[in-house]
């Protein structure tokens, strides 16, 4: 029976992958599900939701979440995911898992429904799609760029294979999190109003988008 | 900036380099590549080094230069010789080098620059830029090598010599100490002008913290003078017993917050590396798992390709971690049922027999039980990096817990003791000090409050001087990789991080961005980051800290060129790796390139002198790129004794057939 954690990160799973399908990315690459969970927990303190992985080892390509993993696999086996495409791509450094994953509607339509009926799930899992339409909007392939794009990933201080902070302690802040003030600072003296999370979310999405879309016309 | 491109060493009238009747006293051509200086013990091989070092220093140190520790605190400044020391080479030699003079010539960028001191005292005898003399003075020398190295001042000249160019003995480090580092990167990567601000801000910070404290120790005693003029009062009302209390109440929950704040400042520190620790540990384990999940995964696929991909999924997550994601319980028996049914090439659902080969010699031949146990070893690594993480977590949160407690303490004790102070009967003799104690305490606030500021100022100044240090790391890091893979077989790479040092006691630490090492391990394939040099060995953290500065000279250098002198480097190296050591300082002088190298050596058994012949083209013993110290050198009685002995060394440390490729 899972416990609190693991059912927050399995409902995340399964949002992540209802939200890339309700626009039409079907199935869903497993490295888009990890990348839109990474956001997550990036954006995590604008919402004030926990993140699942508060610690990220700088990388090349999209953060790999041992915790996500763990759970998909839990999905996968109690028939909520299906996978397709199984494969396994080895760089260098490591070995990962590379698979598409589909949701088995039979089953997870009536988890989905029931979560709306959790007030503090259903304000978090509305984050989660939120970014996660943001992140389909920059198309299947995009995932590696809009993570390398972000915040944190730009800082110049934090080498590879450096710590990332995506909650640091009080009186310090993430790359991600100084934009976001940045960006609402900005919005506050333009407007003389802060933006609301959902705003923000998208403000911020919406400029990682253009980053990733500069890129492509390079 | 402009590293020195050292053309030409010479040493006249010096007892201890007579040279020979054809060829008398020493006048050495540093060509492009490599130059060695040979000689036995006692022939004076580090005494050259540093009569080299000195040509170009003076007779100047960094004041309270004895290591890295001096190099993090305020400005840094130039300090005279005093007493015996510009003597250092006229005690060497009997007639106490009256006469010795030496002169070293060599290219700042396109300026030709000559220098010549006497040896006995040091003192500069002449000095010239492109032929044309200048006046004969230290402050001219220093002023002019600053401007033409491009470096702030001469303290920041002779900081790169020693923790860069210059490679003693003593193996002073650069990539092994932060605060080397820090200060280092600063005056190679950063224009001057930022530099001096830095260090003008810090010695402010540290003066102004130091007066804080003193207040606050001044504050501390007046509170006790207090206390014990209101105990001397005949009648003490009952607001005195509260107010003594108060006061020891404050005075120890103040010692306190001192000591928590220290202890939550280490902690942080290690909660940085296990940190790192369990998310390398994470990365690994996941990769190995992966690993074994997709040779697993096609057994099954190749075996029985009818199978879904689920079930196949499912059943290769079984057969690496031992746990059934269906269920999630752990079922290490029927993993094995499932490796001898794949083996025989049994049905992998209900197991019924089906005849054919099996998949037991694909699975041999995959290095499977190898990886099992890689995997095995790194779950086990894991589980540790997370209790050591959560343990650190822990106490780092109790920590604070208790600090924010403590500080709640003090303010409730302070605010107290304002209202009992205001409480106290008119006109007594305390009243004064009680007015000199308000006084003092609002100086106080306000001292703490200038050195808070302050603080954030240079918080600012480093974090912008850290973010032009980074445009350099990525080629710091390949340069640095380049030279280490030729010389270590573990592997071993530069990290960009940061290092939080404390600058006063008050307020938070400043974070400075500096290079770390990571290496594999004797007992572990996943890389570790080393914050210190234990457990690496001598040769290994000497050569590590070399190719480091050549990385620097590489990156820093204007076209890349610069000199680098070694001196010794055959102390720390055993038969095997001399060679490689070999590789890697020829190979910072590689044909084409401008930059020098000059490497003294002794003869040692060992590849060492036949690599660097061999690499650097060096003909023999007579060569031009060889300082032949038993030729020049005043000989030792060991070698008088044995002179045929060492020439025999000699020629066979030169001799084609020692040479790695007979060349």
């Amino acid at each position: 029976m899972a416990g609190d954690e693991d059912l927050r990160t399995q409902l995340r799973a399964l949002t992540i992958v209802s939200g890339f399908e309700s626009t039409f990315l079907y199935p869903v690459p497993v490295e888009m599900v990890h990348a839109c969970s990474y956001f997550c927990d990036a954006l995590s303190s604008l919402w004030s939701v926990d993140p699942i992985d508060d610690i990220v080892l700088k990388s090349e390509g999209v953060p790999l979440s041992p915790v996500l993993q763990a759970e998909i696999d839990w999905l996968v086996g109690h028939g909520l995911l299906v996978p397709s495409n199984v494969a396994y791509a080895k760089t260098d450094r490591q070995t990962r898992l590379r698979a598409d994953l589909a949701l088995n509607n039979s089953l997870t339509d009536r988890v989905l429904e029931v979560l709306d009926e959790d007030e503090k799930l259903s304000r978090e899992m509305g984050f989660v799609r939120e970014v996660a339409a943001a992140l389909a909007a920059m198309g299947p392939g995009a995932e590696g760029r809009a993570v390398s794009s972000d915040a944190n990933f730009q800082d110049p201080l934090a080498g590879m294979q450096s710590v990332l902070d995506l909650m640091p302690d009080e009186g310090r802040s993430s790359a991600t999190q100084s934009a976001l003030r940045n960006f609402n600072s900005l919005a506050r003296s333009a407007m003389g109003s802060d933006l609301s999370e959902s705003e923000l979310t998208a403000l911020y999405t919406r400029h990682l988008q253009n980053l990733v879309a500069s890129q492509d016309t390079w | 900036m402009q590293f020195p491109i050292l053309r030409r060493l010479a040493v006249h009238g010096f007892e201890l380099y007579p040279g020979t009747p054809e060829k008398p006293d020493l006048d050495a051509t540093f060509l492009p590549g490599v130059t060695l200086i040979v000689g036995a013990n006692g022939l004076g091989k580090s005494t050259l080094i540093l009569v080299l070092y000195r040509l170009l220093t003076g007779p100047s140190e960094v004041a309270g230069d004895s290591g890295g520790a001096i190099l993090g605190s305020g400005q840094l400044t130039l300090r005279p010789f005093r007493n015996q020391e510009p003597r250092m080479f006229a005690r060497r030699v009997a007639d106490q080098a009256v006469d010795a003079v030496a002169e070293v010539e060599f290219s700042l960028g396109s300026r030709r620059v000559h220098v010549s001191r006497k040896l006995s005292t040091l003192q500069l005898t002449s000095l010239s830029v492109d032929g044309d003399e200048l006046e004969v003075s230290e402050a001219v020398f220093q002023s002019l090598i600053a401007e033409e190295a491009g470096v702030g001042n001469f303290v920041d000249w002779l900081l790169v010599l020693r923790y860069v160019t210059f490679f003693f003995e003593d193996r002073r480090s650069l990539v092994w100490d932060p605060t080397a580092q820090r200060r280092i990167l600063k005056l190679l990567f950063t224009p001057p002008t930022e530099e001096d601000r830095i260090g003008q801000l810090e010695k402010r910070i540290l003066s102004a913290d130091s007066r804080a404290r003193n207040t606050r120790a001044t504050l501390a005693a007046e509170e006790r003078k207090l206390e014990q003029q209101e105990r001397d009062l005949a009648k003490l009302p009952v607001q005195q017993g509260e107010l003594e209390e108060l006061l020891a109440t404050r005075e120890n929950a103040e010692h306190e917050v001192v000591a928590l704040r220290e202890r939550a400042a280490s902690l942080d520190a290690v909660r940085a590396d296990v940190r790192l620790t369990l998310l390398r540990a994470r990365e690994h384990r996941a990769s190995l798992a992966s690993e074994v999940e997709s040779i697993r995964f096609q057994q099954i696929r190749d075996a029985f390709p009818s199978t879904s991909e689920t079930a196949a999924y499912l059943l290769s997550q079984i057969l690496t971690e031992d746990k059934c994601s269906a269920c999630g319980t752990e079922v290490p028996e029927f993993r094995g049922a499932l490796e001898e049914w794949l083996s025989a090439g049994d049905c992998v659902v209900c197991g019924s027999h089906i005849p054919g080969p099996g998949t037991g010699s694909a699975a041999s031949r995959a290095g499977l039980p190898e990886l099992h146990e890689r995997l095995d070893v790194a779950e086990r690594a894991e589980k540790e990096a997370t209790k050591d993480r959560d343990r650190t977590e822990a106490e780092l949160k109790h920590c604070w817990g208790r600090l924010s407690e403590v500080e709640e303490t003090v303010r409730a004790a302070e605010a107290r003791i304002r209202r009992l102070e205001l409480e106290m009967p008119q006109g007594s003799r305390s009243q004064a000090r009680r007015e000199a104690i308000r006084d003092l305490r609002r100086q106080n606030e306000a001292e703490i409050e200038s050195v808070l500021q302050d603080k954030n100022e240079l918080d600012g100044l480093v974090h912008a001087a850290n973010l032009q240090i980074a445009e350099y790391q990525e080629r710091i890091r390949a340069a640095f990789d380049a030279y280490a893979e030729d010389f270590l077989l573990d592997t071993c790479s530069l990290v960009w991080g940061s290092h939080v040092e404390q600058v006063g006691l008050l307020g938070k630490g400043i974070s400075f961005s500096v290079f770390q090492i990571d290496m594999s391990g004797a007992t572990t394939d996943a890389e570790v980051t080393r914050r210190s040099s234990d457990g690496v060995s001598e040769s290994q953290r000497e050569f590590i800290d070399l190719a480091f500065r050549m990385a620097l000279t590489q990156v820093a250098g204007t076209d890349g060129i610069g000199s680098l002198i070694m001196d010794a480097p055959e102390s720390s190296l055993d038969a095997v790796f001399a060679p490689r050591a070999a590789s890697v300082l020829t190979g910072f002088a590689s044909p084409g390139s401008e930059s020098r190298v000059i490497i003294t050596s002794n003869l040692v058994d060992g590849r060492l002198i036949p690599t660097i012949a061999e690499k650097a083209q060096i003909e023999g013993p007579d060569d031009p790129r060889v300082v032949n110290l038993f030729e020049i050198a005043t000989p030792t009685r060991a070698l008088d004794q044995l002179h045929d002995l060492y020439m025999e060394a000699l020629r066979r440390a030169f001799a084609p057939e020692e040479r790695p490729n007979g060349r």
